[in-house]
């Protein structure tokens, strides 16, 4: 009986991909622009402007790292996906379609502020508001949207859990795991409504605790992907 | 449910009598966290990791609440 | 994963589940001891604050509704009874006295919410909004997100009233029942501590 072709090698990229991913995201945001901690969204327009302005060069490079992150999301959701399809059978696998609808438009997430971002970088000279604005959209887009997150990780907990195979292909844990990430990012949605406290884009509970989960979340997902993936290999199944 | 009228009777008290009051508002309530784990959820038949961990949720962030609670006295 | 010996120790007719036994399945203790410490993150930041500015907390406390909490914290606590219950019907294998009180709890939940609606609409009736001060921020924000999971809990809560008569009470199947009460029950005692924080004013 022939084994079915398992494109362990690519899947392990997309993978790697997916380890890649939050490493540029970091290192865009810290070391290069300085964002972390974000920057106050009660700060003045003028403050705003200083920022861009004396570290512009940073923030334009950091920009760059934070698209190359976005691409890298492609292939890491397009390998859960093909993780999720093997347990999701059938001719219409939709919560597989989901995850991938909502990563790939999760890419978004990275790369429209990391643009936003060195847009304002572009003229710094800029009026305030106007280099303000374009911090603002950045940093709204990057906190906010948390939907995305909430389809993609529901979508792949709930098919984890429904995984019927003696041995399921991922943990249970995992998927109740994924469920309690996307809890963690609805404090986010609410980041439009404040300028300080916990709710705000630089707060406690809308940035620090997706922030802190959303690291750990790439890392133990690759870790199972890839344990996934080289079980595939041995056992040559789809 | 006895607890829940207990721990609202006592909140009618005074000055820094209040802030002991309030300490014991924050017990009471994590007295029923403590029957709704173990009832409720049966902790009290499950292994010993998960009691301990429970347990040690609801004594940790108690504990928390009650010395944040106490700041303007330190 | 040998369901068999599972199944002798948890079936057992009216009586208490064996020791070791984990409500539901470890993988959900992920999920609820990971709620459990983000609302923890929500009390002790509404504590931490609340030191900030005592005399306007304890003031804007005063301004809550007392009944209301109270209705609402003797809700919770019933529909918990309820389903604590109804898990221990499926053990005896008495799915439809199981069914009802799940569908009981369910109406207790649906309650709560309904008293939540009203409790929200008198204070913005009254001119309190979450932007009046920071106290009645944290309350509607935290109160609102507690009652999202509320919303969930009812959901799950509901779909257990119609998994509990789908087939025989199975070891999977009682794993799966208890899991989804347990969030029920996580649900309730988050309510307990939010309900001391807010409503309790001295």
């Amino acid at each position: 009986m022939d084994r079915e072709e398992v494109n362990a090698t690519s899947q392990i990229v997309c993978v790697w991909a997916g380890i890649l991913c939050p490493l540029f995201l970091f290192a865009g945001l810290w070391p290069a622009m300085k964002f972390i901690p974000p920057l106050n969204p009660a700060a003045s327009a003028a403050e705003i402007a200083t920022i861009f302005q004396n570290n512009t060069n940073g923030i334009r490079l950091g920009s760059i790292f934070i698209m190359i992150a976005g691409a890298l999301y492609a292939p890491f959701t397009a390998v859960i996906a093909a993780q999720m399809r093997r347990i999701e059978r059938g001719s219409t696998p939709v919560l597989t379609y989901s995850q991938l609808a909502a990563g790939a438009a999760s890419c978004l997430l990275f790369i429209i502020p990391g643009l936003a971002w060195t847009i304002a970088a572009f003229r710094p000279e800029r009026p305030p508001e106007i280099t303000q604005a374009f911090n603002d959209f950045a940093w709204i887009f990057v906190v906010m949207p948390f939907v995305l997150a909430e389809v993609q990780n529901i979508c792949f907990g709930a098919v984890i859990i429904s995984d019927k195979r003696t041995t399921p292909l991922f943990p249970r844990w995992l998927g109740f795991f994924n469920f309690w990430i996307a809890l963690s990012f609805i404090p986010g949605g609410l980041t439009t409504f404040f300028k300080t406290g916990p709710f705000a884009y630089n707060g406690l509970l809308a940035f620090w605790i997706p922030a802190g989960t959303f690291g750990p979340w790439f890392i133990v997902i690759c870790v199972y992907l890839i344990k996934a993936i080289r079980r595939q290999q041995a056992e040559g199944s789809a | 449910m006895a607890a829940t009228i207990l721990s609202w009777e006592t909140g009618h008290a005074s000055s820094t009598g209040r802030h002991y009051a309030e300490i014991a508002v924050l017990i009471v309530a994590f007295v029923k966290v403590r029957i709704v784990l173990m009832e409720f959820i049966e902790v009290r038949s499950a292994p010993v990791i998960l009691k301990v961990l429970a347990q040690a949720w609801a004594i940790g962030v108690c504990a928390v609440l009650i010395a944040i609670y106490g700041r303007p006295w330190w | 994963m040998n369901y068999g010996a599972e199944l002798h120790s948890s079936k057992c007719r009216g009586c208490e589940p064996q020791v070791d036994h984990v409500p539901g399945e470890p993988g959900v203790w992920v999920l609820l001891f990971g709620d459990m410490l983000i609302f923890s993150v929500f009390f002790v930041t509404y504590a931490v604050h609340r030191g900030d500015n005592v005399d306007l907390y304890r003031q804007s406390q005063s301004h809550l509704n007392q009944v209301f909490g109270i209705l609402n914290t003797f809700l919770m606590l019933s529909s918990s009874w309820c389903v604590a219950n109804a898990v221990e019907m499926a053990r005896m294998e008495r799915t439809a006295s199981s069914a009802r009180l799940f569908r009981l709890g369910l109406l207790c939940g649906l309650c709560f919410v309904v008293v939540k609606c009203f409790e929200y609409g008198e204070k913005v009736r009254y001119g309190i909004t979450p932007s009046t001060n920071e106290f009645f921020m944290y309350y509607y924000l935290f109160t609102g997100i507690h009652l999202m999971h509320v919303v969930v809990g009812m959901a799950v809560v509901g779909i257990l009233s119609s998994y509990v008569q789908k087939g025989v009470i199975d070891a999977r199947r009682l794993r799966n029942i208890e899991s989804g009460a347990s969030f029920w029950h996580v649900v309730d005692l988050l309510w307990i501590v939010l309900f001391a924080l807010f409503y309790i004013a001295v």
